[in-house]
């Protein structure tokens, strides 16, 4: 069962980034991501004129994983429906989550990466003072983005089942967790009631966590932000649970699975 | 059929198929109001002074390059995907008014974009737009379009050979949005990776776009002239490109499976 988990992840990885070449994976997979990091820092330090840029690096970063977290693992039925094996999974008797979750795997290990590689060399570019950093704490913060991230990548992914936009939900979604995760300025700043809907977003906390890495140690404020991003984690992956079982359903009854 | 005719049917066909996607739909209207929002909430407090020049203009520029970059590229992927690259390629209508007829017919669905990203930042920042010099706007802005169509059909052929149409479109928002400046000036970037900027278009149209909200008008011969230069090596590039590519896909035969 095990074997078989890995065996279907390590396809599915293949299949995903084997069509590149290592250069075309250095160029357009890392390179792209440090040159979205390095965008939205330079518009940072344009903005506030501010050298230090440590605090905008590490946002940046860690928004980065919501490329891989968000559209590799939510886009996982729209490609098995494009490369027409949707049906095929749906009679199967295999658990959904399952496949959703094999084909994830490679997402979680490549958004874990992204934002420690991002950060490495956005650091190195900006002159962030690395000796500063608590890597134990910085560490556990990116667990717990990409666990939150991961476990939002699985919801969205359930509802391919049932819409054919879910590209345009990803999409806005990625925007929205932009805006929300507080990488590029104070959520605080938001008008009205927007500054609380940053709470049901992964990366509003573990970024807030990674920041109190710089300079800091252990305290009830940063065990706080880690723990509410992993139970937000959690709560994403238990509605992914009740939602698969329902969607499913209702795809199955009503055979509806590719015409919505 | 004359050269008018395919032009305009292409276009015609082009824009009612395009905006019958829903992901064209997103980066018409969604994306837009998302990217102004991140734009207009840092540049909030900022100490750079010019919100219209940087927020306002800056995040149209950034939607308008990403509705025509994003739909002229993929447009390539879709044709060989439907399996009528190769018919397009071939057909006694040059490939040539084709493939311009699209991408002029997503320009003008994603002036939309760009008007909508005008009227969000001026709407919900309520900054008022102070233009300095209206016919000098207007002329900018026709010369950023141009400049962008020029550089959609250069990276258009070039995707033309490649089955890997879907990732690289994907990596062309943010490096051209970085290097030509479209919400910062080019001089905070590295003197190395400036040069780099200077080739493309784009870089001076924006800057021209700059000029015509700021007070001066100084620079308006530097920025003009480099336009008009880089656009015509772009237009005698593509021509080029066009020619090797007409040449190998007779000589292989593999455009549906390059």
């Amino acid at each position: 069962m095990i074997q078989r988990f890995f065996s279907q992840a390590w396809l599915n990885a293949k299949v995903h980034q084997g069509g590149l070449n290592l250069t075309e994976f250095l160029a357009f997979k890392v390179g792209v991501s440090i040159l979205t990091l390095v965008l939205y820092v330079l518009i940072a330090r344009f903005t506030t004129g501010y050298v230090d840029l440590t605090a905008w690096v590490v946002g940046n970063a860690f928004a980065l994983c919501v490329y891989e977290c968000i559209f590799g693992i939510g886009g996982t039925f729209s490609s098995e429906r494009f490369n027409g094996r949707l049906r095929s999974i749906i009679v199967a008797p295999t658990s959904k989550l399952t496949v959703i979750m094999y084909n994830g795997a490679s997402s979680i290990v490549t958004g874990f990466l992204t934002i420690a590689v991002s950060f490495f060399i956005g650091g190195l570019l900006f002159g962030v003072q690395f000796s500063e950093f608590d890597f134990v704490m910085f560490a556990l913060a990116i667990f717990a983005a990409t666990f939150a991230s991961v476990g939002l990548g699985l919801l969205l992914a359930v509802f391919a089942l049932i819409t054919d936009s879910i590209f345009l939900m990803l999409n806005a979604l990625a925007l929205l967790i932009i805006i929300f995760s507080g990488a590029n300025f104070p959520v605080g700043q938001l008008p009205l009631f927007f500054p609380y809907i940053a709470n049901i977003f992964p990366l509003y906390r573990s970024i807030a966590a990674a920041r109190l890495s710089i300079g800091g140690a252990f305290s009830v404020e940063f065990w706080s932000l880690l723990l509410g991003e992993v139970l937000l984690g959690f709560v994403y992956l238990l509605i992914t649970f009740l939602a698969i079982r329902i969607i499913e359903r209702v795809a199955t009854r009503n055979a509806a699975l590719e015409m919505f | 059929m004359n050269s008018t005719s395919v032009l305009l049917t292409s276009m015609s066909v082009q824009m009612k198929q395009t905006f019958a996607r829903n992901m064209f739909k997103f980066t018409l209207f969604v994306g837009p109001f998302l990217i102004t929002v991140i734009l207009g909430e840092m540049f909030k407090h900022s100490t750079a002074d010019n919100f219209v020049a940087y927020v306002v203009l800056g995040s149209g520029l950034w939607n308008l390059w990403n509705c025509i970059a994003f739909s002229s590229a993929g447009d390539i992927n879709r044709e060989r995907y439907n399996n009528t690259l190769s018919i397009i390629f071939s057909a006694p209508a040059d490939f040539r008014l084709i493939l311009l007829g699209k991408i002029l017919g997503n320009t003008l669905l994603a002036l939309c974009s760009f008007f909508l990203s005008v009227f969000f930042a001026t709407v919900f920042y309520r900054h008022p737009i102070i233009v300095t010099n209206w016919p000098l706007l207007i002329m900018s802005l026709l010369l950023a379009i141009l400049a962008f169509i020029i550089m959609s059909i250069f990276i258009a052929y070039l995707l033309t050979l490649s089955r890997k149409t879907a990732i690289y479109m994907n990596c062309l928002e943010i490096p051209v949005a970085l290097i030509c400046g479209f919400v910062f000036p080019i001089e905070n970037l590295p003197q190395g990776v400036q040069f780099i900027s200077w080739i493309f278009p784009p870089t001076w149209a924006v800057r021209l776009i700059r000029l015509s909200v700021t007070e001066t008008t100084y620079g308006l011969l530097e920025n003009f002239v480099p336009l008009i230069i880089t656009s015509v090596i772009f237009v005698i590039l593509a021509t080029l490109l066009y020619r090797i590519i007409f040449k190998q896909v007779k000589v292989l035969g593999t455009l549906d499976m390059a």
